[in-house]
């Protein structure tokens, strides 16, 4: 709660605001007043791998959406697909279904939260406000914001019929789910959904409009020329719900692709003193150097070749005339992130209309013995990872939670520095405009804090001190996830 | 005139806020009786100032989240603790299961002791009610978006507002019958896993799976076991007096109607009883021994 405090060289910004999460921004000025590091220290962690471990395993699914409130269906998910394996069961297509439409309107109801209500006011007003937050929006565009909270309501209404709450849902369970939805609920959903299309369609491209419109200046987030991983479907269609998760690098090269636990051979770690989350890289072979990794909405775009339903497919070929596939200006994310909106509302109509959604079985009975599992999702920041062992009372023995932020927090860091050297170059002071370029740069990952601090202790591990120097190198993996 | 209103976050997943949100249209009525002065997911202000009412989400698990607690009670008229993990610790607290050290040695993979982070842990996760007088308490995981709409329209008589005591039976819709009668018997003769029975409009205890309904305090509505789920006691224990220990509660409910010889080698029971409430029984002593986090002093 301390605005920029100036202590010699260092400079703090605390607390960083609209994002998720509670985070602290450090600078540091070398004597000519340059800047010569940057920190963004993510400021808590809730040891959920620890007390994960001893619980059953069953229970993972109502667990670990706590680790995030504004997606705990992405950690209900993925929990829920692991714990499938664990009880080794296929879950029917109608609970896969179900299931995905609880995930395609957590998709609109997280992307819409930052886009209107978190990012957007960054490029409504002047740099000037006290404060630029969505309530701007009532004066210059009330219509817009009815029919935003109209779409988010829409979305957080599929999610409890779905999944029983729109915050923290319990109806995924290992072998299907608990409970599907009845006819009346769905025509009642197919109809706002079928309303909410041209609706959506055009609200976004206000946003795309207010996007474009931005001075370029604004745009100036720094380049990033990293690699990129995300979900893929078989026909290399976008994927959020099921598919394999690809890496490439910045020519869009597959450098490698994976589905189940073999995702440890391709992430390494590092420590670093001042933030609880930690620095995950992508680990080429022995000798060869690591390189950072981008997650979510630019980084899918990136990899999937084309979106299969028609608005969205539509937005997709006017983003890429615009930017070019494989673009380094990270700028674009906001766009990736507009036509994702499109897609899972589309796509949410088509589950609602698919027979299969209503017919046949939705769970298997089941009871989970020793066993490993591991679950992928696409949540809105990107791959999302959890993977449990269980024993034969089906306790959780070892668990291991890899986070899209977590993912995404090099990345970050590397913006923050970038972004805060070019502007505050020659000692410049910090106003109100800097301060929004600044924190624009790190939003734009549209940072969950909340999910971040987590372990995956499973990797090589390097400790940094703040000067970059290597304090600690640390081999160690489990011997029980190595197996698998 | 508009009431100042702050919306402040310790440890947390935010979920609260999110509910808040999810008054969806009617927060624009909100936003003309309240003026948001601080809230750090949507607004910029960086200082919370003097206001008439702090909501505050989270438990206390930093030396960090300590100190804001107690600069939070000075700067508010009014402090409401919102969620389970104000209340009563909720689901972060499960880590007061082992000691930081463990936890940062397992986490962290360093020699003991050298991992420090970017602040301090607490020894144990606390709840903000044990470590600052609060006004009022909305409990759950997280509580529904009406409570906050109470709250701002019963400001400051929060006396008026009337939630929920009983336990979340009340509000159950699933058949009881033997739980109902006076017999000597069990109620199922054998403890199932809860994806292992069929569904039925039965009550979970009388079909053998274990449901923290009995010592749940209601007022969520029953949503989890509608859609034929049980029951695991985000509500927190009911108000009452001596029911302060849910864990206890259910343990002594279950043991008169359940066989639970086998739950104590089968199944996880601290997990279950204090998955949301274990800071209430790792913090006995913090309430008696407060230093200096009361409003009055």
């Amino acid at each position: 709660m301390k605005e920029e405090i100036k202590m010699n060289n260092i400079i703090t910004i605390e607390p960083v605001s609209r994002l998720e999460g509670k985070a602290r921004i450090t600078f540091e000025r070398d004597n000519q007043g340059e800047i010569s590091r940057a920190e963004f220290s993510v400021l808590e962690f809730r040891a959920f791998e620890k007390f994960l471990e001893g619980r059953m395993a069953r229970e993972m699914p109502r667990i670990t959406p706590r680790i995030c409130g504004i997606c705990p269906v992405s950690h209900h998910l993925v929990s829920a697909k692991a714990t499938d394996m664990l009880a080794r069961t296929v879950i029917p297509v109608r609970a896969a279904l179900h299931r995905e439409l609880m995930h395609m309107a957590q998709f609109i109801h997280s992307h819409t939260l930052h886009v209107y209500f978190l990012a957007l006011p960054d490029f409504i007003d002047s740099f000037k406000a006290e404060s630029n937050d969505f309530r701007l929006l009532l004066k210059t565009d009330p219509d817009m914001l009815k029919k935003v909270i109209r779409l988010r309501k829409f979305a957080q209404y599929v999610i409890e019929v779905t999944g029983g709450k729109a915050i923290h849902p319990m109806s995924a369970i290992p072998g299907g789910i608990s409970k599907p939805m009845s006819e009346e609920q769905r025509s009642e959903l197919i109809k706002e959904a079928k309303e909410l299309v041209p609706i959506t369609k055009e609200i976004l491209y206000k946003v795309w409009d207010l996007l474009d419109a931005v001075p370029d200046k604004l745009k100036q987030y720094e380049t990033l020329e990293t690699h990129s991983m995300a979900m893929i479907s078989k026909n290399n269609t976008i994927a959020l719900y099921d598919g394999e998760v690809v890496i490439i690098d910045k020519n869009g090269k597959r450098k490698a692709g994976y589905r189940g636990a073999s995702y440890q051979k391709y992430v390494e770690e590092r420590t670093m003193e001042w933030s609880w989350t930690k620095f995950p890289y992508f680990r080429k072979d022995e000798g060869e150097e690591s390189s950072i990794l981008q997650v979510g909405p630019l980084a899918r775009q990136k990899i999937y070749d084309s979106i299969p339903t028609a608005i969205a497919g539509e937005m997709l070929d006017k983003f890429r005339e615009q930017f070019g596939r494989y673009t380094v200006e990270n700028y674009a994310t906001h766009y990736a992130r507009v036509l994702e909106i499109m897609y899972s509302l589309e796509r949410t109509v088509e589950i609602l209309e698919d027979d299969n959604l209503m017919n046949n079985d939705y769970k298997i009975k089941n009871k989970i013995t020793k066993a490993s599992g591991v679950g992928l999702l696409e949540a809105p920041r990107g791959t999302l990872i959890h993977h449990f062992e269980s024993n034969e009372d089906g306790r959780i023995t070892n668990s291991n939670i890899l986070v899209a932020t977590t993912f995404n927090n090099p990345a970050i860091n590397l913006a923050l520095f970038k972004v805060a050297k070019a502007q505050m170059a020659g000692g410049k002071e910090i106003d109100n405009e800097t301060l929004r370029y600044i924190e624009s740069s790190v939003r734009i990952f549209d940072p969950c804090l909340t999910c971040s601090s987590h372990s995956f202790n499973n990797f090589t591990i390097k400790v940094i001190n703040h000067r970059g120097e290597t304090i600690e190198h640390v081999q160690e993996r489990s011997k029980d996830l190595r197996a698998t | 005139m508009r009431i100042k209103v702050a919306y402040c976050i310790l440890t947390s997943c935010t979920g609260c806020k999110i509910s808040f949100l999810d008054m969806h249209e009617k927060i624009l009525d909100v936003l003309e009786k309240i003026d948001i002065v601080y809230s750090q997911m949507i607004q910029d202000h960086r200082e919370v100032p003097e206001c008439d009412l702090i909501f505050v989400e989270g438990s206390i698990s930093t030396d960090e989240d300590y100190k804001e607690a107690l600069e939070l009670r000075k700067k508010a008229k009014y402090l409401v603790a919102v969620g389970a993990c104000a209340c009563f610790g909720g689901i972060p607290a499960m880590r007061n299961f082992y000691s930081t050290d463990e936890i940062l040695d397992s986490t962290y993979s360093q020699k003991k002791g050298r991992y420090t982070g970017p602040n301090e842990l607490l020894p144990k996760v606390k709840s903000l009610s044990s470590v600052i007088d609060v006004d009022f308490e909305i409990p759950g995981c997280p509580p529904l978006p009406e409570n906050f709409i109470e709250v701002i329209d019963n400001y400051p008589n929060f006396d008026n507002i009337k939630l929920p005591t009983k336990t979340l039976c009340v509000e159950c819709d699933l058949k009881k019958e033997k739980l109902l009668s006076p017999i000597r018997e069990f109620t199922s003769l054998k403890i199932n896993d809860p994806y292992e029975v069929d569904d039925t409009d039965m009550c979970f205890l009388e079909r053998g799976v274990l449901c923290m309904g009995i010592a749940t305090r209601s007022g969520c509505g029953g949503r989890c076991v509608g859609m034929q789920v049980p029951c695991r006691g985000c509500f927190g224990p009911p108000p009452q007096e001596g029911s302060e220990d849910q864990g206890a509660g259910m343990i002594s409910a279950v043991a008169s109607i359940l066989p639970t010889g086998r739950l104590i080698a089968k199944e996880d029971i601290l997990g279950l009883v204090y998955r949301y409430s274990l800071s209430m029984i790792t913090n006995l002593q913090i309430k008696r021994t407060n230093e200096g986090g009361n409003k009055d002093e």
